[in-house]
């Protein structure tokens, strides 16, 4: 259940799913337009690999699906929202932490400048 | 609102993705997907679209392949075609993991499916494939003469007759003629002369039928003008003769003594010229004079073009029409013994290319017989085995019932697997027939078949054909016996006792198939125990180290002193050689399967019955023949060269001849008149019986006989024998050298030694009996596995039975014997049905048989210790099976 969490880095596209669902609660849509701002258009979630990986990440636990935020009001059809969970977001702090280390090594060899950061 | 068209479009590649993913993003994927189309299009414009689309087709079919991959097992399964899948994978298995009952099945279905399609792939190429190298072969009409009382046998047409039927029709562009198959003896070369078989035409044929020729032209009389002495040659003869030299045109060779050049070669697989012929062609030559002056014996069958715009029912009326007008003007030749006129008749090329007449119906409608009957054994055999072995898995069919798996489901899956066992026997038998195929193909310079026989789409087809469907005929019930849903019985293990019925259907099925390999294994024993008799028989006469030259001296229009000259120096040049002991002429040679005979003959004192012909078998002979084949001479004497034609007419008669017109009476001094004008001819000797002609070995009843002497009785057609010190073989070339000193261009017949000659003699009956030996084998075969799977089923019936008693402390041995015993005693009913047969069928026979009678013991008795020892070798499997029965476990499951 748990093997993307140990040690193996996380995929892209679920690295920022879940960091999309870091702070609340949101919709495929949602998730594809947070990632495609965020990035700025580097990675697109097209829906099969949006709606695909979301489907895989439940099976593994990573995220859930969760009732609809009462203040949100979607127009046609009710989506579905998903939120990420306890062990989504321990894998989530694992993999941020693994970069992060990442970061801090390429920094003491200079390869960074503070303002790069 | 209807939706535009980029999401109708996405809407159909969303079908790609398994249902149940569809049914649950389908509608948000669809929002995700304009979101995305609308954001690429704000973005990068028209570019952006078309990113946009390429993106998500991609994602699409990666994402789609991905989920059906990931949700595979319980997707398909759930499916329809998923089940059958799994089905074919359980096949699959149960097949791999019997390879035994595998190959014998498969083997068997593959023996019925083989024959099946040998016989289509025949008719395939012989009726049903369009003539090779023909022009529009439809608008052909092929003519030919019928008496109606007669059927359908097509008489030939006359050369005058054919000259008057061209002139007269108007429906047709042209009419052409043909003489098929005609043997002519040639020579390439310095080569020996040959039998090959050939057709003499009118000059018109090739340019009628279109057919192109692979060198030169054909006998065209524009190219021709008058010369008669042209002639195309088969593919065959040339690629053999000439090895497919370009430059054959022009060259020559001799075509029965005569001279001809070759103008052209036929296309492969050219038959004698009409449709139906099957043998190809050697020559083809321009028709000889004597054919074109003789109104007495027709030889001709007619090919006619139809013109533009007329009906093939417009060229029958015609043809009737002329054919009548004919047969007015000519009535000699058009009528028949009874009076009954004969009527001309065309037909299309299929119609003539249909098996026609007397001769050929009987043996076409036992061939369809033979092949229905081959396939339902074979193919019901096999069901018998699906059967047996889905009896023995009841058990297991029984708990899948029980669960809920519905008998369809069941049923389907021994279908597959009928199905699967019959499409690899049907790929088999493609292989056999291609097999088959190819033998008929190498042995064309041996039989210089016509037809092309080759598997094309047809054949596969058909095959094919044959396969799902005897598949399916034959798998379904045993599928839908074993599924019975007898649940309770089976699980209990007490599943209706049904002991083997001894006259049950699929038993008696099994007896017929005992009784009918009975009956030609008993027929081919008796027939090659006669052949064997017929070997060690006293021919009669002593045909070692003698050899035999064949002419025909009116191949080269020799008259009967010409004829006598040229035989007398060959004579004395022949005797010359060293090696040579004696030289005697005959008009033919014993057992060489032609033989002359004299009908009408007087003997003095006997009284002809008024229905009787008194008749007997000739031969002109020179005074040393009796000698030189060791004929004795009992009473009188020998020709002599006295015996010339102006000395008084004598003859030598054998002891049948004596035996039946005068019997217990002294021949020597008698005569026989043997024409009603001619002086009557005095006996002077009397030879030992021996056998001349094949009916002669028939209950030793020797038929009569007299002997002319050649000087008094010359005959243009000779045989000269002569005797060797030691095998004639090695003078053969000393032989024919003398006969080309003296004529050049006569073809030579035949040179061999007379044991070769008088060896082929009862050919036929070996053959015949050969080929009902391998079919009453292979029937056995059959009946064998036949039995076999009954005597399974019957055992997986009575395990518990069997079981009791191994466990009542019967020993294993004790249980085999008592199973074989009683498959045998079974059979036993078969194989006395059979031998009844087969002593009726004997006595039909009879005429076949050369002497042994049709009740030959040893024969019977014989194949009778054959069936036997094969019924108790198919029971033996099923009889070990059932002595390793574990009592326990068939106590347990009481």
């Amino acid at each position: 259940m748990v093997k993307e969490a140990q040690g193996k880095p996380l995929k892209p596209h679920w690295f920022q799913i879940l960091l999309a669902l870091a702070d609340r609660d949101l919709h495929g849509l949602q998730i594809m337009e947070e990632v495609s701002e965020r990035t700025e258009g580097a990675m697109h979630l097209w829906p099969g690999m949006l709606y695909g990986s979301l489907k895989a990440m439940a099976e593994e636990g990573l995220v859930a699906e969760t009732s609809m935020p009462a203040s949100e009001q979607v127009a046609g059809g009710r989506p579905r929202y998903y939120g990420i969970t306890k062990h989504g977001r321990k894998v989530l702090i694992d993999d941020v932490r693994r970069l992060s280390n990442y970061v801090s090594a390429a920094r003491a060899k200079n390869l960074l400048r503070r303002s790069d950061a | 609102m209807k939706p535009p068209v980029s999401t109708r479009l996405y809407r159909q590649l969303l079908r790609l993705y398994p249902a149940s993913f569809r049914e649950r993003y389908g509608s948000e994927m669809e929002r995700a997907f304009v979101a995305s189309l609308d954001a690429q299009r704000a973005q990068r414009g028209r570019v952006g679209l078309l990113y946009a689309w390429i993106a998500v087709l991609w994602d699409t079919v990666r994402q789609a392949a991905e989920e059906r991959r990931s949700g595979r097992l319980p997707t398909l399964s759930s499916t329809y075609w998923g089940s059958i899948a799994q089905d074919i994978k359980l096949a699959f298995r149960r097949i791999r993991k019997t390879p035994g009952f595998t190959i014998v099945a498969a083997m068997t279905v593959a023996l019925g499916i083989t024959v099946t399609t040998l016989i289509f792939t025949i008719v395939n190429a012989c009726i049903l494939r369009p003539l090779p190298h023909i022009v529009d072969p439809q608008e052909l009409a092929f003519m030919h003469r019928e008496f109606p009382s007669r059927g359908a046998v097509r008489v030939p047409i006359s050369y005058p007759d054919f000259l008057e039927i061209r002139e007269r029709t108007t429906t047709m562009v042209d009419v052409a003629a043909v003489i098929p198959e005609v043997d002519f003896l040639v020579r390439i070369g310095d080569d020996l002369d040959r039998e090959i078989m050939g057709a003499e035409v009118s000059e018109n044929y090739f340019r009628l039928l279109g057919r192109q020729l692979v060198l030169g032209g054909g006998l065209d009389p524009a190219s021709a003008a008058s010369r008669k002495d042209h002639v195309v040659i088969g593919h065959g003869l040339w690629q053999r003769e000439f090895g497919g030299d370009h430059s054959v045109l022009g060259e020559t060779m001799w075509i029965d003594g005569r001279r001809y050049t070759v103008v052209g070669v036929a296309p492969p697989s050219s038959s004698w010229g009409m449709v139906s012929g099957t043998i190809e062609a050697g020559v083809w030559i321009p028709i000889k004079q004597r054919r074109r002056n003789d109104d007495a014996q027709p030889a001709l069958m007619l090919v006619g073009r139809r013109a533009d715009g007329r009906t093939m029912d417009r060229v029958q009326a015609e043809v009737a029409a002329v054919g009548s007008r004919l047969a007015s003007a000519n009535p000699a030749s058009w009528q028949d013994r009874s009076g009954e006129p004969a009527r001309l008749v065309a037909l299309t090329d299929i119609q003539a290319r249909m098996p026609h007449g007397a001769r050929t119906m009987p043996s076409v409608i036992m061939y369809v017989i033979l092949v229905a009957l081959t396939l339902s054994i074979t193919c019901s055999n096999v069901a018998n085995l699906l059967l047996n072995r889905a009896l023995r898995r009841r058990g297991e069919i029984a708990v899948c019932l029980s669960l809920g798996c519905g008998r369809g489901r069941l049923v389907r899956q021994h279908l597959i697997e009928s199905l699967l066992l019959f499409g690899l026997a049907g790929s088999l038998s493609l292989l056999f027939i291609h097999w088959q195929t190819q033998l008929l193909a190498g042995g064309r310079s041996f039989y210089p078949f016509a037809v092309d026989v080759t598997v094309d789409p047809a054949v596969v087809l058909f095959a094919a054909a044959i396969t799902a469907i005897s598949g399916f005929v034959f798998g379904l019930a045993p599928a839908l016996q074993a599924t019975r849903p007898d649940i309770m019985g089976a699980l209990k293990g007490t599943g209706e006792a049904v002991r083997l019925r001894r006259f049950g259907v699929r038993n008696l099925f099994v007896l017929a198939q005992v009784a009918g390999s009975t009956v030609l294994v008993a027929i081919s024993a008796l027939m090659a125990r006669d052949i064997q008799r017929a070997d060690q028989r006293d021919l009669g006469f002593d045909a070692q180290n003698a050899g035999v030259l064949s002419l025909d001296l009116a191949l080269r229009d020799y008259d009967g002193e010409g004829g006598g000259t040229f035989l007398r120096q060959l004579s004395e040049r022949c005797e010359d050689i060293p090696g040579v002991e004696a030289i005697a002429i005959a008009g033919w040679t014993p057992l060489s399967g032609s033989a002359w005979s004299w009908g009408g003959i007087v003997p003095e004192g006997y009284q002809v019955e008024r229905d009787e012909s008194a008749w007997a078998n000739w031969n002109p002979v020179t005074p040393d023949y009796f000698g030189l084949i060791d004929m004795p001479i009992l009473r009188g004497r020998d020709f002599t060269e006295l015996d010339d034609e102006d000395a008084p007419r004598v003859m030598v008669v054998n002891q049948a001849f004596a035996n039946r017109y005068w019997p217990g009476e002294n021949p020597i001094g008698k005569t026989v008149s043997l024409h009603q004008r001619a002086a009557p001819v005095e006996v002077v000797g009397l030879v030992r019986n021996a056998k001349y002609r094949k009916a002669d070995f028939v209950n030793e009843r020797t038929s009569p006989h007299f002997w002319l002497p050649w000087a008094q009785q010359p005959s243009l057609s000779v045989e000269l024998l002569f005797k060797t010190r030691a095998d004639p073989a090695p003078l053969f070339g000393a032989i024919r050298e003398q006969v080309r000193t003296l004529d050049r261009d006569l073809p030579i017949k035949g040179l061999e030694r007379i044991e070769s000659v008088t060896a082929m003699a009862l050919l036929e009956e070996r053959i015949a009996a050969a080929g009902l030996a391998g079919f009453g084998l292979t029937m056995l075969f059959l009946a064998v596995l036949g039995i076999y799977a009954v005597t399974g089923y019957a055992v997986v019936e009575r395990t518990r039975e069997l079981g009791i008693r191994l466990a009542l402390g019967a020993r294993p041995g004790r249980v085999v014997k008592l199973v074989v015993l009683e498959s045998v005693g079974h059979s036993a009913v078969g194989i006395v049905v059979g031998l009844c047969l087969a002593a009726i069928v004997a006595r039909g026979v009879r005429a076949l048989l050369l002497g042994i009678g049709p009740l030959d013991p040893a024969s019977f008795l014989g194949s009778t210790l054959v069936l036997v020892l094969a019924a108790a070798t198919a029971a033996l499997l099923p009889a070990w099976r059932a002595s390793r029965v574990d009592p326990a476990v068939s106590l347990r499951s009481e």
